[in-house]
């Protein structure tokens, strides 16, 4: 659906270059909620910005449904832009227009007769749960009712393809929750493409199929979420999946297992996906093999309706043989990702 | 009692004429340099580096235009627009005379006060309108000038003002109004209680006009 190709953008000013980001390849499918996450700097929201070209890349081809947006005339572009709809972290409706008025904006720019304009923009508010407040202005609305309005203006012309930019950064916890709902309820119904941008990997977690890792400009790793969740690549990706699955043990009860137990114990941190989350590994480990388990962390989590958890476990046995014996059953029999924590650096480092 | 009435309602039959020369003058002017004033506005806003419709050479001339033009003293402006009014109200005295000088010095200044209204205009609106696929003509009537109208309204009730002084000001070249009346009758003929109502009626108009302007302004404002 969207494939971005070298693309590059950079900021000339008259002594120095910035740039934003260099040389990006993606490929974006149709009905994906594909997410692109970077701490603040990174360039994805002039990444975003270049799919509708908001911001002209300096070099590259962005693909959208077969044809290069970056070659079209100033007509043609706005005609391709009517394809897609873009929600902004800080709404931007037209604070003089009602809600009704702001969703029929682009219905009007796309020159649909009064008639039409009525019947879609009540169906949008509909959509967006928003029917009853058709009437009032954006300024009596909350932060989440007016990213509704948002959503539903960028809806308007049924686009193939709608782009999120920070969408839901200026909103709590709570409220990005139900928007982020929203726009999953929108990619089942509609089969519309969505591109999310942000900084929260909770967002990413929530909804995301695909994500890609922005960082200094250059993609980091990209992929299924599922994996890079449960198998992260680059540092940055780390730090953001710390983020939301935090196991790291407290460095006080670190020290004392360590400590304690120099060669007859070992910390472990077991990470599993899908079926492996169902067994029972614990009891198999004190069962058959005589170890004891002392659960320091656990942790379950569901990514894209898998589940997906993490446990600490301080293994000890007075024979540390047998400890060998468990991991190697825990790894090879219940196929989950066991790692040894040696020390607290190793803990932060790992995930 | 009765000599102060006599005396509240002596010249009111010139106070009256002065009033409507005063309006006239002034609606005219108002309503012509809009005109010409509100594009010029526009058309430096738009034509601003990075704007929709970014152009060097026209930000360039409509900035310098408006500049030379407000820093000519309107006294100065009226004096050298002399010829001009000939031509155009075949006349250099009366209120039509003035209504040339009027809105010839209003335009630059009204150019200046739709360019403000226009930049505080929420650039990220702009933005969104653009990736709808606005062009520029639907942005400029259904995004800047919807969304900047309350403070367009306030801008036109202080240059609406304005024009009022300097309609005060065309009095001394023979332009009728209120202004003519208070130099004439009030300065030349020491007639200080034809000055006072007339200072007291332009009072009582300014006071007027604010007041409607900020109550439309802050009728159209939902923000």
């Amino acid at each position: 659906m969207i494939k971005i190709n070298n693309l590059t953008k950079i900021y000339q000013s008259k002594d120095k270059q910035v740039v934003a980001f260099d040389n990006i390849n993606l490929d974006i499918g149709e009905g994906e909620i594909f997410g692109v996450i970077g701490p603040s700097g990174a360039g994805k929201s002039t990444l975003i910005r270049c799919l509708n070209l908001l911001e002209e890349p300096t070099a590259g081809e962005v693909i959208i449904d077969g044809q290069d947006i970056t070659k079209l005339s100033t007509y043609k572009l706005r005609e391709a832009r009517k394809e897609m709809g873009m929600i902004f972290q800080r709404f931007n409706l037209l604070k003089s227009r009602t809600v009704a008025d702001n969703v029929a904006f682009p219905l009007e720019i796309a020159g649909k007769t009064k008639r039409e304009i009525t019947i879609k923009v009540a169906e949008l508010l509909e959509l967006v749960g928003l029917a009853d407040k058709a009437n009032n202005y954006p300024s009596q609305l909350s932060g989440g009712q007016q990213q509704r309005v948002g959503i539903a203006r960028a809806l308007a012309n049924d686009p193939k393809v709608l782009l999120c930019d920070e969408a839901t950064s200026a909103l709590d916890p709570e409220t990005t929750h139900s928007i982020l709902e929203l726009l999953k309820k929108i990619n089942d119904k509609l089969g519309i493409t969505i591109v999310i941008i942000t900084h929260e990997m909770e967002v990413i977690k929530e909804i995301c199929t695909k994500v890609a890792v922005l960082d200094k400009g250059t993609i980091a790793e990209h992929g299924d979420v599922i994996d890079i969740f449960t198998n992260p690549q680059a540092e940055v990706t780390k730090r953001f999946i710390e983020r939301v699955i935090n196991a790291n043990v407290p460095e006080e009860l670190l020290s004392r297992v360590t400590v304690a137990n120099p060669d007859k114990g070992r910390l472990v941190k077991v990470s599993f996906i899908g079926e492996s989350a169902a067994k029972p590994m614990v009891s198999e480990l004190v069962h058959n093999f005589a170890i004891d388990a002392n659960i320091l962390y656990g942790n379950i989590d569901k990514i894209q309706g898998t589940p997906f958890g993490t446990l600490i476990i301080e293994l000890t046995c007075e024979n540390p043989s047998i400890i060998e014996d468990g991991i190697n059953y825990l790894v090879e029999e219940l196929e989950v990702k066991v790692e040894v924590i040696e020390n607290e650096g190793s803990v932060l480092s790992s995930n | 009692m009765k000599e102060v009435f006599s005396l509240l309602i002596k010249d009111s039959g010139l106070l009256w004429q002065g009033i409507l020369q005063t309006a006239y003058m002034v609606s005219v002017s108002m309503l012509l340099a809009s005109l010409f004033g509100i594009p010029l506005g526009i058309g430096v806003v738009v034509s601003e580096e990075g704007n929709i419709l970014e152009n060097k050479a026209i930000n360039l001339i409509l900035s310098t235009f408006i500049n030379i033009t407000r820093s000519i003293p309107f006294i100065i402006l009226m004096v050298a627009l002399i010829p001009l009014t000939r031509i155009i109200v075949g006349t250099s005295i009366g209120t039509s005379a003035a209504v040339v000088s009027l809105t010839i010095g209003a335009v630059p200044f009204i150019g200046r006060i739709v360019e403000g209204a226009l930049k505080e205009v929420d650039g990220g609106v702009i933005e969104a309108a653009q990736a709808m696929g606005a062009n520029p003509w639907e942005i400029i009537s259904k995004v800047l000038l919807p969304e900047a109208l309350p403070s367009l309204v306030l801008g036109l009730t202080i240059t609406a003002i304005s024009l009022i002084g300097y309609s005060a000001i065309a009095g001394a070249i023979g332009a009728g109004g209120l202004g003519d009346i208070a130099i004439r009758y009030g300065y030349h003929r020491f007639q200080t209680d034809v000055m006072i109502k007339t200072v007291v009626l332009l009072v009582v108009i300014v006071q007027i006009i604010q007041n409607l302007g900020t109550y439309l302004a802050r009728r159209l404002d939902h923000s």
